[in-house]
């Protein structure tokens, strides 16, 4: 059974197509990568999915659990849909507590729902420091954290972890992998980092930069929780490059 | 590049202690020789003590000033730049506001206002004296139109330059226009808007004492032109004095208003005030 849902008939810049028939079904508390070139749209449809489609407005429809995100809250579904930028995006002007409780009409977060999200992404005791005296790894663990503010069902991400360092990233791709896991989150996470989509994803899901439906769907059937350098792994990214490889030629 | 920004922070803290002492008593250094430089000046004969009169007898004359009605030309000439300001600043605000945030208001008003900046300033006074006379009304709009146009280009680029990126997050929570309006863009905006208020309110002052000098019976305008025409110039320096002191606590004023609202950001002015707080 499919529980978020993004149908894209035709999404256009102008005169040029991005994304044309694309389906795409993510199952309760699955985690779907999208790989592709860059330009192949990915980011558009991601936008899409979050309602923050701009320009000529796309043709497509968008459904959480059979209705449309915004009605979902009516429907009797909590939460909806949380969304992380590629870029932490803070408002320099508000500290850690405040930002994460940006998404709430009210802007100030019960202190002990505020305690257990920060101890949940990893930065207890940082709920009063503002955005420039953060690290960018800190910052993006903040922006995460707004994205969950909210108790979303589902998390969509637009390649969270692109920015900071190697090290910073394998730390926050292991924090994700345990809130996603203990929260039951259906994830759609768009990344070019083959590594992080095996790693972290249930299905990793190839579009060409052609736009049409997805070129390849390719299950990762590792157990969780996975280890690093697992020669299985390996396998499977060998093959997805050598997909990748084949449509850049 | 600025190398003092590229220093690393420790460093340039400990540095920035130790120096601190010196740092404080420069600023004086230079006031301190011209003034102590002039004294000796004149009274070495140096000098035509008509034209530059001893320090010390511009401050005999600031305490003499102080006991005949100093107090009036004082209140009279911080109460028009008071009011011209807010006068000026709010309209500025106001119409700021409505040409960044909405684009009928846009093509409508800030074409004609452009026009209208492109005009000096001081050209609006043969017309406001035929206007409204030689009353308080003519100074105050002199003074308003001078503030005027720093805070309207604060406002409008304040809010032009609201980061993209930032108003598509308050998008993605789908926050009602005023709210993003108060939640996001002003917050973004204040830096921009704050350095206009800065600007106009110095303006405000220049305005003050060219609107004085044409026509006022109060006023520190009004001691400079009394003072040359009687050819004190005693008088003339002393009110300069008052101007510069009035002059730098409304700036004073700002700054502190500044570090306030803007202790957030990130840069150096910013990090200077944690370093000497």
């Amino acid at each position: 059974m499919s529980f978020f849902d993004i149908h894209i008939d035709e999404k256009r810049f102008g005169e040029r197509i991005v994304l044309q028939h694309l389906r795409l079904a993510l199952a309760p508390g699955e985690i779907v990568s999208l790989v592709g070139p860059s330009g192949c749209g990915k980011s558009t449809l991601l936008a899409i999915a979050a309602g923050l489609d701009h320009g000529t407005p796309a043709r497509a429809s968008v459904r959480l659990a059979g209705v449309p995100p915004g009605r979902a809250a009516q429907a009797g579904i909590a939460g909806g849909i949380g969304f992380v930028f590629q870029e932490p995006r803070l408002f320099p002007w508000l500290d850690v507590a405040h930002n994460i409780a940006f998404g709430s009409a009210a802007g100030q977060p019960p202190a002990d729902v505020l305690a257990a999200l920060l101890d949940e992404v990893g930065l207890a005791g940082y709920a009063h420091h503002l955005p420039r005296q953060l690290s960018g790894g800190q910052a993006q663990r903040v922006a995460i954290a707004r994205g969950l503010y909210t108790r979303p069902r589902v998390l969509l991400m637009d390649e969270p972890f692109s920015a900071v360092d190697a090290i910073t990233r394998i730390r926050l791709q292991d924090m994700l992998a345990r809130v996603v896991r203990e929260r039951g989150l259906t994830v759609l996470l768009v990344t070019h980092d083959i590594d992080e989509a095996v790693h972290l994803s249930d299905r990793i899901v190839l579009i060409d930069r052609r736009p049409g439906p997805p070129r390849a769907q390719v299950p990762v059937g590792l157990a969780r929780p996975r280890a690093r350098g697992d020669a299985e792994a390996a396998r499977l990214k060998a093959a997805i490059l050598a997909m990748l490889e084949r449509e850049a030629a | 590049m600025n190398t003092r920004i590229l220093d690393a922070p420790a460093a340039d803290t400990r540095r920035r202690r130790a120096g601190l002492p010196l740092l404080r008593v420069l600023p004086f250094v230079l006031p301190a020789l011209l003034l102590g430089g002039a004294e000796l000046a004149v009274r070495a004969g140096l000098l035509p003590a008509n034209l530059m009169p001893p320090p010390s007898d511009v401050a005999r004359t600031l305490v003499w000033l102080a006991e005949n009605g100093l107090g009036s030309h004082l209140a009279a000439s911080t109460l028009r730049v008071f009011v011209g300001f807010l006068a000026g600043a709010g309209a500025a605000v106001v119409l700021g506001a409505s040409v960044a945030l909405d684009r009928r208001a846009a093509a409508l008003l800030d074409p004609s206002l452009q026009a209208l900046r492109a005009i000096p300033s001081l050209a609006w006074v043969p017309l406001l004296l035929l206007w409204f006379g030689i009353d308080e009304l003519p100074k105050l709009v002199l003074i308003a139109i001078g503030a005027f146009f720093p805070v309207y280009t604060g406002v409008v680029s304040g809010f032009g330059g609201v980061d993209r990126k930032l108003v598509e997050v308050a998008r993605l929570y789908r926050l009602a226009p005023p709210v993003l309006v108060r939640r996001v863009l002003l917050p973004a905006a204040l830096p921009a808007i704050l350095t206009g208020l800065h600007t106009g309110l110095s303006l405000a002052w220049m305005f003050m004492v060219a609107a004085e000098l044409i026509a006022a019976t109060r006023g520190l305008g009004y001691l400079l032109s009394d003072g040359r025409e009687t050819s004190r110039t005693d008088i003339v320096l002393a009110a300069i004095v008052l101007l510069a002191v009035l002059g730098k606590l409304s700036d004073m004023a700002m700054v502190v208003l500044e570090r306030r609202l803007l202790a957030w950001r990130d840069d150096f002015a910013g990090s200077q005030a944690e370093g000497l707080r």
